[in-house]
């Protein structure tokens, strides 16, 4: 339900990056927001065909704190010559990776 | 009480708010004497049904906007010198706010409110003569006191020597005795009694061999000492401090005024936090900013630290949310009004110090690194110039820079860069890199383009570097694995592992595979097993992780069998991933959390002589901080998981006592009996944890100082 997913939101440690370059790879997004803190994994979004990356992955924190020291300083800053979107994900679920299908 | 109040009342709060806190933000034309005449009119028609809401909003002003401290100061005159009981009111309002500041160490906040009563003398609300009783009752702690950490005592030398500027010049002429007793009082704590051993820690330069720094990093209070003496020495005269108050002399010089009751110190507990000392950054000089701009104060003027303090202070209110927007859209909007001094190098200076500050910052890295981006956009004509000019000027004092310090460099100025395309005067820096491997520079500019190498890619890295840095370039990063080669002596063994991977193999099918025929793990065995597994996982870092969350048990069980198992996977880890320093740590990590490796396992690895050629670069401290500030962030949780339960248990310790002689309720008694019993077991098993943990992080501290300690001797 709606409300579910916003106290999903509120205490996620999960980010959504958007705008990414479909050459970014995740080695980058480790070192970039590995400087927001702890990050326990990247997952990277696919094409649901080609299974190549297309532009979002999501990153996955070990606590809430660094999560949000991450979406604050990192929202609006540029990867790959791209400005990069940062949001807040409810957490990631299996299947959810692959975009534009 | 509130609730009671008529409909409307939010609008009213509403308004009060609004037209409180935003006076003085100019934005009518109207001039400022104006402006706060309208202001007192407006709360004087609410003063009879708002009273309490008005001191309020009032009182958090005081706290929250200090940069606006003389305009409340003088609202606050002008409304006491019509209305005697709202002064009183407000005084008693702060004192309160001060105590609870105090008490729950919010330093920050208790120093705005004894600026703002300190000025309250300025503007006749309180009496001089309670004003230095104050002063004094804060001083006399300073040598009453006896077993209380220096930090304590030098909060409020601090606060005292910043209140000065305030109200010096009113003391000087009504109270010149006092005054004095007041700066010999301080003069002895400073010269006599105060100790400064921690100063070459937390200096950011430090002099080395012939080379001598620009800026002596000097103590924060010994700086503020001598900018008293010198604003002494010019008669108490300051440039920066609006006086409002002069402005509504007539209305004010009749007022009657109140007094301030004496300063009560917060309880000292063993627990209790001071802000910690610090040595007062300086990167710029009045000839590092342009010509044709206004003159930077010296070293030496209190202008250079009142404004400091302003903007330190716009960083950290804002940097408690981590708001990096509305940090620089308030240093911006701060920029427009100082234009007597050049603010851009001001605020670069402040940023920076703040980010150099040593043990550690007050803030996320991150945060500031992102903050000076906002910055660029929002200065455009002045920050970037400014930016770039500092940067340069780091480069040029690196080698009297503390080399934690150069890595907190090395991690901004590569973030920056990449948010520009990094572009960059990068031939400036060509020299350094034919200097010796240890030459400050050379690792400086090594190190940043290591960093852009990681936010980039190889063929970029090539692209924005100019030409004659190809023999420089890093190597490229990929995995080197040799035992694809039917020549090499492992082949065999090599393939055998593959099979077994390829083939989804069991933990108990590897573990049989990697046993000697003595039935223990072979080393050889165990390194060429870890160095397939990176092979296979080489693609990305969840090809990786993947590999080794599946076969956590072999690796586990194998790496408990001895410390020198541990040591061949950190060798077969080195030796596949040399070229790109990023898998090492990462990988490392991994496997520290996952409690494969161990971590004196990895620091003896880490300083150990096959490794000495890497002792100039910063992943190996990089990879040695990870792991030890992972380690004080577990501890640090124990350890409030630990409190927390000492608490619970504490209150069903109370809860059955309450009961005592109440005999109904046996049952519950009963029950709350086996609860407590659950709590002191819980209790027991955190304490336990929690000690055993610390004893781990000692011995750990103890085996870096050894290891280092031998390494450089």
């Amino acid at each position: 339900t709606l409300k579910e997913q916003e106290i999903a939101l509120r205490s996620s440690a999960t980010l959504y990056i958007g705008n990414l370059s479909y050459y970014t790879r995740e080695e980058q997004v480790y070192e970039l927001f590995g400087r927001g803190g702890d990050v326990r994994r990247v997952i990277m979004g696919l094409d649901r065909f080609r299974k190549t990356p297309c532009g979002f992955c999501f990153v996955e924190f070990y606590t809430r704190m660094d999560a949000e020291i991450a979406m604050e300083a990192l929202n609006q800053t540029r990867l790959d010559e791209r400005t990069v979107r940062v949001d807040w994900d409810a957490g990631f679920v299996e299947g959810r990776q692959y975009g534009r299908g | 009480k509130r609730r009671r109040a008529p409909p409307g009342v939010d609008e009213v709060q509403r308004k009060l708010e609004d037209v409180i806190s935003r006076v003085g933000d100019k934005e009518d034309g109207a001039s400022l004497e104006n402006n706060l005449e309208k202001l007192c009119n407006v709360l004087d028609q609410y003063m009879e049904n708002y009273r309490s809401n008005i001191i309020e909003i009032m009182a958090g002003c005081v706290v929250y906007l200090p940069e606006k401290l003389t305009i409340y100061s003088t609202v606050v005159g002008i409304l006491n010198a019509r209305n005697f009981n709202f002064g009183g009111e407000i005084v008693e309002k702060l004192t309160q706010i001060l105590q609870d500041k105090l008490d729950s160490g919010d330093f920050n906040a208790a120093l705005n409110v004894i600026l703002f009563l300190c000025d309250l003398g300025n503007s006749r609300v309180l009496t001089l003569n309670s004003i230095v009783e104050f002063i004094e009752s804060m001083l006399q702690l300073v040598f009453e006191e006896k077993d209380v950490p220096q930090v304590r005592i030098d909060w409020l030398i601090y606060a005292i020597l910043h209140a000065l500027p305030w109200i010096g010049s009113e003391l000087k002429e009504k109270k010149p005795d006092e005054l004095n007793n007041i700066l010999e009082g301080i003069k002895n704590y400073i010269q006599d009694t105060r100790k400064r051993e921690y100063l070459p820690l937390i200096q950011v330069w430090c002099s080395r061999g012939e080379v001598t720094v620009i800026h002596e990093q000097e103590d924060y209070l010994d700086c503020l000492w001598a900018q008293i003496n010198k604003l002494k020495e010019d008669n108490w005269k300051e440039l920066h401090i609006p006086r409002h108050h002069l402005a509504f002399e007539s209305v004010l010089q009749d007022a009657l005024q109140h007094n301030l009751p004496a300063f009560s110190a917060p309880v000292h507990r063993e627990e209790s936090q001071y802000p910690f000392p610090y040595v007062v950054f300086r990167l710029f000089d009045y000839a590092d900013c342009p010509d044709d701009g206004p003159v930077l104060p010296g070293h030496r003027a209190i202008e250079r630290f009142l404004i400091e303090e302003e903007i330190r202070w716009i960083i950290e209110n804002n940097g408690r949310h981590l708001d990096k927007k509305s940090c620089a859209k308030e240093l911006a909007q701060y920029a427009e009004t100082a234009t007597n001094v050049p603010i851009a190098y001001m605020i670069l200076e402040v940023v920076l110090s703040q980010m150099f500050k040593l043990p550690s910052a007050p803030l996320p890295q991150i945060f500031y690194h992102s903050l000076l981006l906002e910055l660029c956009k929002l200065l455009p004509k002045s920050f970037p110039f400014a930016l770039a000019q500092a940067i340069e000027l780091v480069y040029q004092r690196a080698d009297t820079m503390q080399p934690i310090i150069i890595d907190r460099v090395v991690d901004w100025f590569s973030f920056h860069l990449s948010n520009f395309q990094y572009r960059w005067s990068w031939e400036d820096w060509y020299g350094s890199l034919a200097a010796s491997a240890f030459d400050p520079k050379h690792i400086f500019t090594k190190e940043i383009i290591e960093k852009c190498l990681r936010l980039s890619y190889y063929d970029r890295l090539k692209e924005f570097l100019p030409d004659n840095f190809g023999p420089h370039l890093p190597p490229l990063p990929e995995i080197r694995y040799t035992f694809d080669d039917p020549d090499n002596e492992y082949f065999e063994t090599a393939s055998k592992f593959s099979q077994l991977f390829q083939s989804k193999a069991t933990d108990e099918q590897m573990l049989e595979a990697l046993k000697g025929p003595e039935g223990d793990y072979e080393r050889d065995a165990f390194g060429i097993f870890f160095s397939v597994l990176l092979k296979l996982g080489c693609k990305t870092y969840s090809h990786v992780f993947a590999a080794l969350s599946r076969y956590h048990h072999t690796l586990k069980t194998v790496s408990e069998a001895g410390d020198e198992l541990q040591l061949v996977l950190l060798q077969a880890l080195y030796a596949c991933w040399k070229t790109y320093p990023q898998t090492i740590q990462v990988v490392v990590d991994k496997m520290l959390k996952m409690q494969v490796l161990d971590c004196a396992v990895v620091f003896s690895w880490l300083f150990s002589a096959d490794m000495k050629h890497e002792m100039n670069r910063q992943w190996l401290f990089d990879t040695m901080n990870t792991a030890l500030s992972r380690l004080s962030r577990h501890i640090n949780k124990v350890e409030g998981e630990y409190k927390d339960a000492e608490r619970e248990f504490n209150s069903k310790d109370n809860r059955i006592r309450d009961r005592d002689g109440d005999e109904q309720m046996e049952d519950e008694e009963l029950f709350a009996a086996s609860a407590k019993e659950a709590a002191r077991e819980r209790l027991n098993e955190l304490k336990e944890k929690h000690e055993t943990l610390r004893d781990f992080q000692k011995n750990l501290f103890l085996d870096i100082f050894h290891v280092c300690f031998k390494s450089v001797t």
